[in-house]
């Protein structure tokens, strides 16, 4: 007459294993579910009454309590189904099952029987660790990236139940395991000219440095961006791991093989909402676009058209490359290290070069505006993108192809990791001190800089830390030179308004 | 109608100016025709309003130190009392007196180039340091720099003798005590302090968009020639022409690249007639002055770039361009090219405008 069944649920990225206790007992038919769930999880009484009947499974008219444990935590989703049906299966006596503890189950059900997928189901594996995990068919591939071993797989209620008696047999789901993935980034080697961007592109992939686009329409600011994932190293298998469990739990598509192997690129539209933007949600904490560009790109065209505060949110992943959510009822901490990638236009008719512009002072002083300080501030890389001459556009040659730029950025970041542990872009200004000192000529020139007042504290060393990487794609490993310096500051446009008199 | 309590006669020909439904040519045909108490009576006829308002702008103007002079008043400056439109009531700060050196009205576009900005500053300088004074309208961009040209040489030669220099114009459309456009508010209130600060509006009025054409008319009335750094084909700068040429002021330009927007309108001010102006030296001849005499105006005082230095700065002659531009034409390794900038730069050969390098050539 009690069953206990275990299943998960997702909070964040994270799934928690739970359990789903079925009492049958008498009194007035009825069906209770208890445990904070949701409204998604409340329905399923309506879902699994159907999906039993049309099994040919009966419907115990009794007094039918649910509990899903722990009781004080908030349930969402609809990944209980199956596990629902299964209590009540075991606690009406219609299935014995001796090795049905060993079981977990994560779907849902349709009205007839069918097993639906979830999302999330990755993540819900991997909170579901020592454990056989009955998933549907089309998780399965997801489901394998957490747990590759103990997944299986059924069409149906009534198959789960078979291959569970052992009168049946469950899906073979290793045929879905040979497809891998592959590149849909679009290739460098298309960019014709463009040789400031592309340089800025090659030192933002290689050092982690967030690049601000700045041009006229069409000038190719976009093109370049999309690119650029396709300059990263493919992921790790770590990354790749956290990448899928975030997709997953956004219910973001996943590439065929299930499992993330290339860096992320996300382009919110710019009407995005903070909650879009870093994740939260009232119900169930669902990751946002800066934790779907964890370890890939977050390219946001027309950064000034953004809400002033969700760019302002965005400013603690990118110090501390994880996103802290607090609601009421619960704190996630989401993984959110992205390389930020902006494009703007210089003004709003769109400029091009200076006396070009056709705005009037105010509307152009008003649209840089936008962009607060601190959030200019934190682009290591801004770059005046022009228009591609003619010459340019029209030669047949292709560019460099991304294969052969990435190979120089794997060598740098390799550089810099065995170097400091991490990329150039994240070295603090002591290490800056040690893994790169200015030669006496680059401390003049950069010392000109700041007595002219066009360099703050914080661009000083971003400038230093874009050095480094350039020195670094140089192959010169010691003193950072006077011409590097120049060079980076170059890739450093001040985007103040246009000096009046 | 003598007996108002000992108030000024320009605090009625200001109370008049701020009345309601005021046209510039009722205030003149008023004006020209009677005292200013006689005016104001003759307004008031009809009128509940008190004496109060003259009271209150004569306290306003006192409180703010803006002066008042009406056109038959014996103070009001010659040049304007014989113009077509004269402006028949004018607020100002400073001194009439900068309107009895020479006068250059130098004008522009709101959004020019970093070689027009460049430009404008040093005729405003040079201007200064021989005694010519400089009419503009202290907007944005070209107007604003002359005059910050003007201040520069201030700043950096100590004033002797009184009437050493060349003394600051500016003609503006609001009130003296609203600062428009507010980025300019420290030139402002030095051109008040060392020139001559005018308006015809009373204090408190606000710059409307049709001010400007009127205020450009007293720009070119106010000017022996009128040059015109930069300006579109059409816009302010044109009007202040137009009105000049209706005056037979005669108007230069200074020519630009085809390419550049901002030189259309002095592009074609050149093909319709008017002189070009590449430097100061042809000021001094519009003027009918021996510039020869002066010395040290004319040479180049930046250290000249080295060969090496030389084709960056010739690549960014025709025009702003970006880096890529420098790259692909230069066929120089980046760090090369960085470095000529950087040097181009601090000797004053080369600005950089939100990436866009320019040379700054004579």
């Amino acid at each position: 007459m009690f069953s206990s069944i275990r299943s998960a649920t997702l909070i964040g990225i994270q799934g928690t294993p739970i359990s789903v206790e079925v009492h049958i007992g008498s009194g007035l038919p009825g069906f209770t579910v208890v445990g904070l769930p949701d409204e998604q999880c409340r329905e399923a009484r309506d879902r699994v009454r159907a999906a039993l009947l049309s099994s040919g499974a009966e419907w115990p008219n009794k007094k039918i309590t649910v509990n899903l444990a722990p009781s004080s935590q908030r349930k969402g989703g609809v990944g209980l189904d199956l596990a629902l049906a299964m209590g009540i299966l075991s606690a009406s006596g219609q299935m014995q099952s001796d090795n049905l503890a060993e079981y977990s189950f994560v779907a849902e059900l349709g009205l007839d029987g069918s097993l639906r997928p979830v999302p999330g189901a990755a993540p819900l594996v991997a909170g579901l660790r020592e454990s056989r995990v009955v998933v549907a068919l089309p998780n399965a591939r997801e489901a394998k990236v957490a747990s590759p071993r103990s997944i299986h797989c059924a069409a149906t209620l009534r198959d789960v139940v078979l291959a569970l008696r052992g009168d049946g047999e469950w899906l073979d789901t290793s045929s879905e395991e040979k497809i891998q993935g592959s590149s849909h980034i679009a290739d460098m080697s298309d960019v014709r000219g463009q040789p400031t961007a592309r340089l800025a592109a090659e030192i933002a992939a290689a050092g982690g440095h967030h690049i601000l686009f700045v041009g006229s329409p069409g000038a190719g600011k976009t093109m370049i961006a999309e690119r650029l994932p396709g300059l990263l190293p493919p992921l790790t298998n770590e990354e790749a791991v956290t990448a899928t469990m975030i997709h997953s739990a956004a219910g973001a598509s996943l590439p065929p093989g299930g499992l993330i192997t290339f860096p992320p690129f996300r382009a919110p539209h710019h009407s995005a909402s903070m909650i879009a933007m870093v994740g939260g949600g009232s119900s169930v904490l669902r990751p946002g676009e800066a934790s779907l560009a964890h370890s890939g790109v977050l390219f946001l065209d027309e950064v000034g058209e953004f809400m002033p505060s969700v760019l302002d949110a965005l400013r603690q992943p990118l110090e501390e490359g994880e996103v802290r959510i607090a609601r009421a009822s619960a704190g996630i901490t989401l993984p959110a290290r992205f390389l930020l990638v902006g494009a703007t236009n210089p003004c709003p008719c769109g400029g091009g070069a200076p006396g070009a512009c056709v705005c009037n002072e105010t509307a152009r002083s008003k649209y840089l505006r936008r962009l607060s300080g601190p959030f200019l501030d934190r682009f290591d890389l801004r770059v005046a993108v022009a228009m591609t001459g003619v010459e340019e556009l029209l030669d047949v040659r292709e560019g460099e192809p991304s294969a052969a730029v990435q190979e120089r950025v794997a060598r740098v970041r390799e550089m810099s990791l065995h170097r400091s542990g991490g990329v150039n872009a994240r070295l603090s200004a002591q290490e800056l001190d040690t893994h790169a000192p200015l030669s006496p000529a680059a401390r003049d020139v950069l010392r000109r800089e700041l007595e002219l007042g066009r360099l703050t504290g914080r661009g000083y060393h971003r400038i230093r830390r874009v050095a480094r990487t350039l020195a670094d794609l140089a192959g010169n490993e010691g003193e950072i030179a006077h011409e590097t310096v120049r060079v980076a500051l170059l890739m450093r446009t001040r985007l103040h308004e246009r000096e009046v008199a | 109608m003598s007996q108002h309590l000992g108030m000024p006669a320009w605090a009625f020909a200001a109370a008049l100016a701020q009345l309601e439904g005021m046209t510039p040519k009722k205030l003149r045909i008023a004006l020209l025709h009677e005292e200013p108490e006689d005016a104001w009576a003759r307004a008031m006829f009809h009128s509940t309003k008190s004496e109060d308002a003259v009271a209150l702008i004569q306290q306003c103007c006192e409180r703010e130190k803006i002066q008042v002079v009406y056109i038959g008043d014996p103070a009001y400056p010659c040049v304007l009392r014989y113009d077509p439109t004269p402006p028949a009531v004018l607020f100002y700060r400073g001194s009439l007196g900068a309107l009895q050196q020479r006068r250059i009205g130098i004008v522009g576009t709101r959004s020019p180039t970093p070689s027009g900005v460049y430009t404008a500053r040093e005729f405003g300088e040079q201007l200064a340091a021989n005694e010519i004074a400089v009419v503009s309208g202290l907007a944005r961009g070209i107007d604003g720099a002359v005059h910050h040209g003007m201040k520069l040489h201030y700043d950096e030669h100590p004033q002797t003798e009184d009437g050493a220099f060349g003394k600051p114009i500016g003609v503006v459309a609001c009130g003296l005590d609203v600062v428009y456009p507010k980025s300019n508010a420290g030139l402002w209130a030095w051109v008040g302090e060392n020139g001559l600060l005018v308006s015809e509006y009373a204090p408190g009025v606000h710059p409307e968009p049709y001010h400007f054409p009127q205020r450009n008319r007293i720009i070119a009335a106010l000017s022996e020639v009128v040059v015109v750094v930069e300006s579109r084909e059409s816009g302010g700068s044109m009007l202040t022409v137009a009105e000049a040429i209706r005056r037979n002021i005669e108007v230069f330009a200074v020519p630009g690249s085809p390419r550049v927007a901002s030189a259309g309108g002095t592009n074609l001010l050149i093909q319709q007639g008017c002189g070009p102006v590449t430097s100061v030296d042809d000021l001094f001849a519009a003027l009918a002055l021996d510039h020869r005499r002066e010395s040290g105006s004319s040479y180049e005082t930046r250290v000249a770039p080295d060969a090496h230095d030389q084709d960056v700065l010739l690549a960014c002659t025709d025009g702003a361009v970006t880096l890529d531009h420098l790259i692909l034409a230069l066929n120089r390794p980046l760090h090369d090219i960085a470095v000529s900038l950087g040097r181009l730069e601090a000797l004053g050969w080369v600005v950089d405008t939100n990436g866009w390098w320019e040379a700054l050539m004579r």
